[in-house]
């Protein structure tokens, strides 16, 4: 492409696709077994680069978080009761105890591990989407939230309005990254690659109302295993913040999965705002005038 | 359960790539449209006093302005598509509202430049600063709002940090007007720029009150991350507050004119502005490594 070419070509808009039903993820939190298949899968088919090899000493979770080139992050939180240093032990002279499989059984259980895929959320009023000034980030046909590449400039202010911490900028491209949904796979009717990796059906991928149908479904019957405290966390929208098209089934408080209890729309707050700056500035103007129209000369 | 090894109290959000570049964009930003404002007003209002000093005060403030848009490009993660900018016009993003406004108020002021280094007549000037005035305010201001909309923590609770940010570019252009004043021995732009800047620090410092003063009470710092945020740049703050605002706000009430302390003064309110900036843009970094 030429000079004006690449001047020209962003200001070009094709014609929108039509709208096809709304799609996201639901991830089981109950189901996850921390493979890691999913960060794979999206690492694979994206051609996303390999993030080194770190040992954080958290647990197995050595990628750490979301970023421009990790676009599915599994979390482990441990949850035992502080550990007991080992003693040495003597040389055993006694036959140990036999073991009993129902009394092993019947134990309370010492612990947990609570593992969950986390992701994009895709929300319905996007915070990232709102802010972004170019309009590199858009509301796909299937109502994702997507980053068009050709398009964004790395200014980073998605970055700072994303409540989650999902959106960073690649330090590759200076472009900023996240899930897609794998909308490449999806314009040709497959499934995306993480939820098409989990070998326990903890990411599932579809129409998003069913989704939430399935996901309440869970709750029941979670509940009438024994299971407690199973919630959903971002399927129906809250007083400050939208629902998500990437929700969550959690077992304990949202902070516990790296996640805001409360997510709020930035932008909520934003006609105050300019209220309160229109005071100041007419404030300013006021000071001004003030002194050039008063008897200070 | 009594250990975990993920925190449980943890920033979630991350904070924005911004570093160096945009320091001296909020910096340059604002004394460009500060100085505009101030000189616009002169030449509106006291074209006969004040027209000299506001020529001289337009020819500074399109440099600090193409200076500034230099930083707004090299900020990018690719600043060969700053262009991509005005694609869209989004008023629901400060940012793309600041962006408009960038490229109107940078077109007037280069205008002003012009026709004040041509010496066209003052009806020319007056009418470049009554279309640039407006922008210049918005650009002034607008950042503040640019940070408040954020879901970062420090900023996402300073709910008048536009406000502030207008008073203090208002402040940045009467403390640079000043210094041209008084190096240029007009002493009647002297005393009004002195009156303007006095007031405004009082302003500003109310302003100041206003996006920090909650600290401690409910709300505002209820939010570890915010706490966190707020508090580890709260000396910070304290000493900007004293040394931006108070010393110079007294050294305009006790000296007697003499332009050293005027220039004096001018460079402890850019000085305190260029530090305020600094901790304000790095506010969700220190909250991060909390």
């Amino acid at each position: 492409m030429g000079l004006l070419e690449d001047l020209l070509y962003p200001f070009r808009r094709p014609a929108l696709p039509p709208a096809r039903i709304a799609t996201g993820f639901f991830t089981d939190t109950t189901l996850c077994i921390g493979c890691k298949a999913c960060e794979v899968a999206c690492k694979q088919w994206n051609q996303l680069p390999s993030d080194g090899f770190t040992f954080t000493g958290d647990s197995y979770d050595n990628t750490r978080e979301l970023s421009g080139t990790t676009w599915r992050h599994v979390r482990f939180i441990e949850q035992f009761p502080d550990s007991q240093p080992v003693a040495s032990s003597p040389v055993q002279t006694a036959a140990p105890d036999p073991i009993d499989i129902e009394a092993l059984l019947a134990e309370p259980p010492a612990g947990r591990w609570l593992m969950m895929s986390d992701v994009c959320k895709h929300c319905s009023a996007a915070p990232c989407e709102l802010a972004c000034p170019t309009g590199a980030l858009v509301v796909n046909e299937f109502s994702n939230v997507y980053v068009q590449n050709d398009i964004c400039n790395g200014c980073g202010y998605c970055v700072a309005a994303c409540p989650f911490g999902v959106i960073a900028r690649s330090p590759l491209d200076g472009h900023a990254h996240k899930c897609t949904l794998c909308y490449d796979r999806q314009r040709d009717d497959m499934t995306p690659a993480c939820a098409k990796a989990c070998p326990t059906g903890s990411i599932q991928f579809g129409p998003v109302e069913e989704l939430r149908e399935r996901a309440r479904s869970r709750i029941l019957e979670l509940d009438a295993r024994g299971v407690s405290g199973a919630y959903l966390y971002g399927d129906s929208p809250t007083a400050s913040y939208s629902a998500l098209g990437a929700f969550f089934l959690l077992l304990d408080r949202p902070e516990r999965y790296g996640l805001p209890a409360e997510p709020e729309r930035p932008q909520l707050h934003m006609r105050g705002d300019y209220l309160r700056t229109a005071l100041g500035t007419l404030a300013a103007l006021g000071v001004i005038a003030g002194a050039l129209l008063g008897n200070v000369i | 359960m009594s250990s975990e090894t993920s925190p449980q109290v943890q920033v979630v959000t991350k904070a924005p790539p911004w570093h160096g570049w945009v320091t001296a964009d909020l910096f340059l930003l604002s004394l460009a449209s500060g100085t505009f404002t101030i000189a616009a007003l002169f030449v509106l209002l006291r074209p006969i006093e004040l027209g000299t000093i506001a020529r001289t005060a337009f020819c500074a403030a399109f440099p600090l302005m193409l200076a500034d848009v230099v930083c707004l490009t090299f900020d990018l993660g690719d600043p060969a598509r700053f262009h991509h900018m005005l694609r869209v016009f989004k008023p629901g993003s400060p940012m793309s509202i600041g962006v408009w406004t960038i490229s109107v108020f940078s077109s007037v002021a280069f205008l002003a430049f012009a026709a004040a280094i041509f010496g066209l007549p003052d009806p020319v000037l007056q009418t470049l600063a009554a279309i640039g005035l407006v922008p210049a305010l918005i650009v002034g201001a607008y950042k503040g709002v640019l940070f408040s909309v954020t879901a970062q923590p420090g900023w996402r609770r300073m709910r008048w940090l536009g406000a502030a940010f207008a008073l203090s570019s208002a402040a940045m252009g009467a403390a640079l007007m000043l210094a041209i004043a008084s190096l240029a021995g007009d002493f009647i732009a002297v005393r009004v720029a002195r009156f303007i800047l006095m007031w405004l620090l009082v302003l500003n410092g109310i302003a100041v009150r206003l996006v920090m003063g909650r600290a401690g009470a409910s709300g505002h710092l209820s939010e570890p991350a915010d706490r966190a945020a707020i508090l580890r740049a709260s000396l910070s703050y304290t000493l900007f507050i004293v040394v931006g605002l108070a010393a110079p706000l007294l050294l305009c009430v006790f000296s007697k004119g003499q332009p050293m302390v005027d220039t004096l003064i001018a460079a402890i309110v850019l000085t305190g502005a260029l530090v305020s900036r600094h901790y304000l843009l790095m506010l969700p970094h220190r909250a991060a490594v909390n």
